[in-house]
């Protein structure tokens, strides 16, 4: 009560006109019902934050079901669709990269080394040299693969031999 | 009008009702129940309408359920919520004064306007002068003068709210007086 006194007081003696005003009416109103309202309203706003921290701190560990129902979200199925997609084609091209190597190696069990040797005489511009010189890699039975004698060797030399030379005018 | 009786003893037990969280919610109802009114009133006197001031209000009393735990108790209970309710008041005049253009050459035509227009004020000439009288005024005193004048603190609470000094108020509390009744007698 003192203050207030003071506070009239105090106004009085700065502004005796302002002093004079009833300041009970300030003029300012509220909508129907405002203030018996707002407590309920205000109370909604904080049950869900409430709800949202006690849910938070309940299921700090989620079930199995709540782990696999989280997968079906859209952000995380589109993710895990996506690594199944992957892992899908990866294995099947995995597989027939497989199934090729098999193939050749069962080809190969079938082939007798003469066979082998044929092929690679008749198809030897195919070859690089260094392959061919790779003695672990190409085998050449020499007396086999040249069967000439020293008249068909000459013979040989005279036309491939030097026919080659001579086009690349070594002579 | 709803003046301010500050009764600490019923804070500390509101206090201690929010600082537990099985009767949190029972605590912020209380609070809720006792600080409406006047924190209404504090926030209406600086934003002057009742949409800004409901959603003022609300985000205050949001703010002081979320944060009820950080509160140490080093300052009274009524303190804190009133230094939240100014605080977020004048945000909100910041940010409106950011968004509209002002008259000028009319600074207190706007709000005289404006609280004509609004359906929920009902005051008469010489309330519409005194409210465009202190909406001239700096916004420390207008803050101070609507705290002293209307809500009655004394200078000391006043310090406390708005942490400064007694002697900077008292200052500020007698220029904005000076001011408002020089206005008034002018426009007589």
């Amino acid at each position: 009560m003192k203050e207030n006194v003071d506070i009239n007081k105090e106004l009085k003696e700065i502004a005796p006109f302002l002093s004079k005003l009833d300041k009970s009416k300030e003029g300012y109103d509220v909508p129907f019902n405002y203030f018996e309202t707002l407590p309920d309203e205000l109370m909604a706003q904080m049950q869900p934050a409430t709800r949202t921290k006690q849910s938070a701190t309940s299921e700090n560990k989620p079930s199995l079901l709540d782990w696999l129902a989280s997968l079906l979200q859209p952000r995380y199925a589109m993710a895990l669709a996506t690594v199944v997609c992957t892992l899908l084609i990866g294995s099947y091209f995995f597989s027939s990269a497989t199934n090729d190597l098999s193939n050749s190696e069962l080809l190969a069990a079938n082939i007798s080394a003469a066979d082998v040797q044929m092929y690679v005489q008749d198809n030897i511009d195919e070859f690089a040299f260094e392959l061919l010189t790779e003695e672990e890699t190409v085998e050449v039975d020499y007396n086999t693969m040249i069967d000439l004698n020293a008249s068909e060797l000459q013979q040989y030399i005279e036309e491939e031999v030097l026919e080659e030379l001579e086009e690349n005018d070594f002579l | 009008m709803i003046k301010t009786p500050r009764n600490t003893e019923n804070d500390q037990q509101l206090t201690n009702l929010l600082k537990n969280s099985a009767t949190v919610n029972e605590g912020f109802r209380l609070l809720i129940e006792q600080y409406k009114e006047r924190l209404y009133w504090h926030i209406r006197r600086l934003v002057n309408n009742h949409e800004d001031t409901n959603d003022v209000l609300q985000n205050v009393f949001v703010k002081v359920y979320k944060n009820i735990k950080n509160f140490k108790g080093t300052s009274k209970l009524y303190t804190w919520l009133y230094r939240i309710a100014t605080n977020e008041a004048i945000t909100l005049i910041n940010k409106n004064k950011k968004r509209t253009t002002e008259d000028i050459d009319d600074p207190d035509h706007g709000v005289a306007a404006a609280l004509s227009a609004d359906p929920y004020f009902d005051g008469d000439e010489i309330v519409l002068k005194l409210k465009a009288a202190i909406e001239q005024l700096p916004e420390k005193q207008k803050l101070v003068f609507n705290m002293r004048y209307y809500d009655e603190f004394t200078y000391k609470e006043i310090s406390e709210i708005l942490e400064t000094s007694v002697g900077g108020l008292k200052a500020s509390y007698h220029h904005a007086v000076k001011k408002i009744e020089a206005i008034l007698i002018e426009k007589e």
